[in-house]
């Protein structure tokens, strides 16, 4: 193929699209500039910070380094897919109650990364949800709400109401 | 209640600037300087590059006076014929494509006569290196209380010592982007910023505007930490300038290296601390100087000083101060705002020195801290009596209780005979912060809110002060909420847009929920006034006296005004810098529990307890999450973040090089509220954004000091340092034996 | 947008196949398989190739295979993730699996493959930074310039080896299956690595790393360890690797330790193998080890931290690394 544009098929959060876009952009940029899924974020564009975390297959990658023309035929889903007609996924839905998003910008990443983990190990320990997490960089949060939202949503998955405990905030709550 | 715009940050529906649509926008790009200091001898364009095709822009096309219009006007828009840092903007291009136009940046070549740069704020300017008066200092303030010398004369113990700190990014996770349009003759700034009112300010002079010809609106802004306080004017007026050379839209957004290359950083400062100390072990000298770099152009470094000076004593009782600060103009790109506006570097040298003077004088470090504390009836160094309240030795007390200090220090003890590697140890730091701008600054800011009675019953916030993920939206509605006695529901917070909501002031200096959030409140109680309603009409009868109002007059307009008044009996003379420096103070007591491996020299925070009074707490989850986040961007700065500067660029502008911390870098971030309202504040709160980045620091530190009885001096800490001092004090100990 | 640079993109379907593409493309061509390497560095213009060979079609180029004389085979562009988690790698070669969950984040090693971080290009302060910094200080001889700015006085580059798996496979012995146009050989992990931080791979130009080999699981141990400043992300400060062989009674029959992050190929320490040979790795052998590996480790100012400190790590992580090598046995 030569330098220029290209047309690819590209299965995004369960649909299939039709793209065409140069071939070297990357899914980071095609997704928000040809699909319109600006909900992938952009932090640094390197690998150096997380933000633009998508998944792959149920697998979190890093969109601003993969080349859309690899990923045919593969699934893709971004933050835009992960609500679904039931509603928010129990994860969006810890975020909300436990106050895991602050300013926003590196959640969708984080979230994506947590339900790949949540998907792969239901009951994740805090030690494997902070290795897992190992590769999203938040600035305000210091991280423990969004453990704590991992830790709510993997034990709604299994089932059973449980309710939000905040270990590390002392009465108030 | 849960965050306001929380589910649209939870499904990628909330878009930040880089995610508006702008049909037929331009992406626009900047031209930086160099060097360090010099003339400007030719801007080249590479000739191969056909440039009829880009917008180009140089300090020419400024319509106005070529100044991005802050404190002083010495910063250009773009640079003229001189540049006075490296990255200093230079030329503007912009290209309907965001390749090309990054292409063409590299094509063009400012070519500079160099100068001497001064460089090193630490070591006296030469003659050469002099840009500014006959010293290049562009600030200094002076408090003095009592008689320093003369205390120290007749102290027991002089103890002296110099602390300092580095530069800090902010590392916000979205980098700055601003989108400039011009619809019907009204020029529209729209972006990634904490303050509308001051791009407003400073696009009005730079473009020769009036004031309704310019609105500044804020998108959804993803981390600001201070470092959108400033910088994002200067954004918004090269965007401007280009969407107006160009007649169609014009977007620019910074990629992660430019923007840590070219935005502000947190001041570098060295602080000199000579403290005398009575038999008792009681405070009765502080003598203080703090030198801070300011960087190439004044920007906000008058006011970091200031803030900086007046929190360098801590929350401590000492009848004879002097303090002494300098902000000084350098080569280096300005430094600006950053959480907690110098009083991180201050509280970090003051900290640090206090567990030095207890040392020294054989004291306990907590106790020496408790015996000093600030009690009501106390004045601060600026002579500001404190009456809120507050039992500060309490606030200690609870810190070191649930820490588990005694028990911990004990087992420390224990590993340190038993582990040849692994040392842990236990460090403290009490502090305060005061809420609002500094002096008579709320005064001379006359914030204005609105509360508007809308047609279908709700009532909608109108104010300046914007959402950066620390809660203004959810605050104010909750603020609003509880005083109409209203569902939250029921409240809408306007867009922070100058076309539409009045200037409540900038949202910085942990002003938002207690300043603006008091007016929000009277707003509130000044719509039902117009209303002819009494303020125990609340709820649905408000609601329905709202729409009746309304079916009576369509289409009139329904407001509630609050302006800006000082609490009673608040006084500050800034002649003498003397009087009530803040309305009110945020109290703390940090601990750190550290862990250091003597082999990698590397120390990591294993426990951490934030023990903290700011009134009322408005949101415990919202609390919690400014808590946590501002002791995890502290113990960064403690510990592993650090500037590293070249020929006055920053060397190390990647996130692989500069490095902040990752989730397997935080321990347990421990936090308690104790709770005295604040009857000044909207339902008793006060200011809590900027407190918990001033005490990790120190806390930190000294628990490495406690755990390998070594004495640091300057942050970050890192293993190279650390490494010096055990090995200095290793030498030192084989010499004496 | 950082956009990388324009490129031809090829997607072979075969191991072959790819290397007759890569003989038949523009000399600049280049094999690209997970590209968490190659594409930073195309959007940073150190790499700036006219024609990306992608492997991602290339199914024989993945898997793990249990190998003909007792060993394991490993397909190149195996992600780092199915490499630490395959559960024969997880019991029999446990270092491996340890080396490659220290690189980069989880996230990352989803992307990144073992052939891909055998190849990692070498970094340098003056080299990894983006093109502006690069041009404003003049390009450095490792890309666009002529002088090394670590060594101004240098002939060479100094850039630095970085990859973690690489002081491990050469210190286990490993082996690597290199497809060129005229067929197929087979050499030691060492032997890939040359002392030069711009030809730092003995690979010739069109040759296709495609598998690697790992020894036997028998009478020997290997482990690594690496220092770095964060959990997560950080490139090695120092990589340490470390393998013995034990006869019956415990003794020391051969060993390597190898040093990685410090010159610009994997550095085999022969005073610390002659240090432990024959010895039953013994503190006083171990802090020999240790000692001499400090001797010969010399990093250069070319990376983050200061040199002095990194060379301080080497003798408390080698000396860890053999801990390691006489506690689990």
């Amino acid at each position: 193929m030569q330098p220029g544009l290209v047309q690819l098929t590209l299965t995004v959060n369960g649909e299939r699209r039709a793209v065409t876009a140069p071939l070297h952009h990357t899914l980071l940029e095609v997704l928000r500039e040809e699909l319109g899924l600006t909900g992938t974020k952009h932090g640094c564009e390197l690998g150096e910070c997380g933000t633009c975390t998508v998944l792959v297959d149920g697998r979190p990658v890093l969109s601003c380094l993969e080349i859309p023309a690899a990923l045919e035929g593969r699934e893709i889903t971004t933050i835009e897919g992960m609500e679904s007609a039931a509603g928010l996924h129990p994860l969006q839905q810890a975020f909300a109650e436990l106050g895991a998003a602050q300013c926003g910008y590196c959640t969708p990443g984080f979230l994506l990364a947590g339900k790949a983990l949540i998907d792969e190990k239901p009951a994740p320990n805090r030690a494997e949800i902070v290795e897992a997490l190992g590769g999203n960089l938040c600035r305000c949060t210091g991280y423990l709400k969004i453990y704590e939202a991992v830790e709510l949503a993997a034990a709604r998955m299994r089932g059973g109401r449980v309710e939000a405990t905040p270990e590390a905030l002392y009465g108030g709550a | 209640m849960e965050r306001i715009e929380g589910i649209a940050k939870l499904t990628g529906a909330e878009r930040y600037v880089d995610d508006l649509p702008a049909e037929g926008a331009l992406w626009g790009m900047t031209v930086r300087s160099p060097a360090p200091r010099g003339r400007i001898r030719e801007v080249r364009f590479d000739p191969s590059v056909d440039w009829s095709r880009f917008v180009v822009v140089d300090h020419r096309d400024v319509p106005g006076a070529n100044e991005v219009l802050l404190i002083e006007p010495d910063q250009p828009v773009l640079a003229t014929d001189r540049v006075r840092h490296v990255h200093e903007p230079v030329v503007l291009l912009a290209h309907p494509s965001r390749d090309a136009v990054r292409q063409a940046a590299r094509a063009v070549e400012v070519v500079v006569g160099p100068e001497e740069p001064y460089l090193d704020f630490a070591l006296p300017p030469r003659p050469a290196q002099i840009q500014r008066g006959d010293d290049n200092v562009m600030k200094r303030i002076e408090v003095r209380k009592g008689d320093v010398e003369a205390a120290l004369a007749r102290a027991a113990r002089i103890v002296e010592g110099e602390y300092r700190t580095g530069a800090q990014e902010h590392v916000y996770i979205e980098t700055q982007g601003m989108l400039a349009w011009e619809d019907a003759g009204v020029l529209f700034i729209k972006g990634s910023l904490q303050c509308p009112y001051y791009v407003h300010k400073a696009a009005l002079r730079a473009l020769g505007r009036d004031a309704d010809a310019v609105r500044i609106v804020q998108a959804p802004t993803g981390g600001g930490f201070g470092g959108k306080e400033e910088y994002p004017s200067m954004i918004g007026l090269h965007a401007a300038l280009l969407a107006l050379k160009a007649g169609r839209p014009v977007k620019i957004v910074y990629d992660r290296g430019e923007d840590m290359e070219a935005t502000t950083k947190r001041h570098p400062a060295i602080v000199r601390h000579r403290t005398g100390v009575n038999a008792d072990g009681r405070l009765i000298a502080q003598d203080i100087d703090v030198r801070m770099d300011g960087g190439a152009y004044v920007t906000l470094s008058p006011v970091v000083l200031s803030r900086g000076v007046i929190h360098a004593a801590g929350p401590y009782s000492c009848d004879n101060v002097r303090i002494v600060g300098h902000a000084v103009m350098t080569n280096s790109p300005p430094h600006g705002a950053f959480r907690g506006f110098g009083a991180p570097q201050t509280h970090f040298a003051n900290e640090r020195h206090m567990d030095v003077v207890a040392a020294t004088v054989g004291m306990d470090a907590i106790e020496f801290r408790r015996r000093n504390m600030i009690g009501d009836g106390d004045s601060t160094a600026t002579g500001q009596v404190i009456a809120d309240g507050v039992d500060r030795a309490a606030l200690l007390g609870r810190a070191v209780e649930l820490s588990g200090w005694r028990e911990k220090e004990a087992a420390h003890a224990r590993l340190a005979r038993s582990d040849p590697w692994i040392r842990r140890g236990m460090g403290v730091a009490c502090f305060h912060h005061g809420a609002g701008f500094t002096g008579g600054g709320e005064v001379m800011l006359a914030s204005r809110l609105d509360v508007a009675g809308l047609p279908d019953g709700r009532v909608e916030v109108r104010s300046a002060n914007i959402e950066m993920g620390q809660g203004t939206l959810t605050i104010f509605t909750q603020i609003a909420s509880a005083r109409l006695g209203l569902d939250p529901s029921m409240v809408t917070i306007a867009e922070a847009d100058t076309g539409r909501v009045p200037n409540s002031g900038p949202t910085v200096a942990s002003r938002t929920a207690m300043v603006v959030g008091r007016l929000v409140e009277e707003a509130c109680d000044e719509l039902r006034a117009r209303l002819g309603l009494g303020p125990d009409v609340v709820g649905d009868s408000l609601t329905q006296a709202l729409v009746r109002w309304h079916a009576e007059r369509p289409g009139a307009e329904l407001v509630g005004e609050a302006k800006y008044e000082p609490p009673p009996g608040v006084r500050w003379d800034d002649e003498s810098y003397t009087g009530d420096a803040y309305a009110a103070y945020g109290w703390a007591a940090y601990v750190a529990e550290v862990e250091v491996d003597l082999r990698t020299y590397a120390a990591r925070v294993i426990d951490f307890v934030a023990v903290q009074d700011v009134g009322t707490v408005l949101n415990p989850t919202l609390a919690r999450g400014q808590v946590q986040g501002g002791v995890a961007q502290g113990i960064g700065w403690a510990l592993m973040e650090e500037c590293r500067w070249k020929d006055g660029a920053m060397e190390n502008a990647e996130l692989t090089n500069y490095i902040i911390p990752t989730s397997d870098d935080l321990p347990p971030l421990r936090v308690h509220f104790e709770e005295t309202p604040w009857p000044g504040g909207p339902l008793g709160a006060k200011g809590l954004g900027e407190l918990p980045i001033d005490g990790p620091a120190p806390a930190v530190v000294n628990a490495i000091a406690r755990a390998v009885g070594v004495d640091p001096r300057e942050i970050p800490l890192t293993p190279e340092r650390l490494m010096a001092l055990i090995e200095d004090d290793r030498a030192r100990h084989a010499r004496i034996a | 947008m950082m956009r990388l640079p324009p490129f031809e993109y090829h997607a072979p379907a075969s191991a072959a196949e790819a290397v007759a593409v890569k003989a038949a493309a523009a000399p600049g061509a280049m094999y690209v398989a997970g590209g968490t390497d190659l594409y930073p560095n195309m959007k940073r213009r150190h790499q700036e190739p006219e024609a990306l060979i992608s492997l991602h079609r290339v199914a024989e180029l993945r898997g793990i295979e249990e190998g003909a004389d007792g060993g394991l085979s490993i397909g190149a562009t195996t992600s780092l993730t199915e490499v630490r988690g395959h559960p024969r790698i997880r019991a029999s070669y446990p270092a491996l699996a340890e080396a490659c969950r220290l690189i980069s984040t989880p996230i990352l090693q989803n992307m990144g493959t073992l052939g891909g971080n055998l190849l990692l290009d070498t970094r340098c302060n003056y080299y990894d930074q983006n093109y502006d910094w690069r041009k404003s200080i003049e390009f450095c001889m490792k890309k666009d310039g002529a002088i090394c700015w670590v060594a101004p006085s240098s002939p060479r580059c100094w850039a630095v080896q970085s990859a973690d798996s690489v002081p491990l496979l050469v210190a286990m012995g490993a082996e690597v299956d290199l497809l060129g146009p005229g067929g197929e050989r087979r050499v030691p992990v060492f032997a890939l690595y040359r002392d030069d931080g711009i030809v730092y791979l003995a690979k010739q130009r069109d040759e296709l790393l495609t598998r690697v080999h790992l020894p036997a699981p028998n009478g020997w141990r290997a482990t690594y360890r690496k220092v770095r400043r964060r959990g997560a992300f950080d490139f090695p400060v120092l990589g340490v690797g470390a393998w013995a062989r034990f006869s019956p009674d415990g003794i020391v029959e051969d060993a390597r330790v190898v040093l990685g992050g410090i010159g610009s190929a994997p550095e085999v320490v022969a005073g610390a193998a002659e240090a432990l040979i024959g010895g039953s790795l013994d503190d006083a052998s171990i802090q020999a080890a240790a000692q001499a590996a400090w001797k010969t480790g010399r990093p250069l100012d070319n990376t983050d931290f200061t040199i002095s400190w990194r060379k301080e790590m080497i003798r408390p992580t080698v000396a860890r690394a053999l801990g390691d090598l006489r506690d689990s046995r």
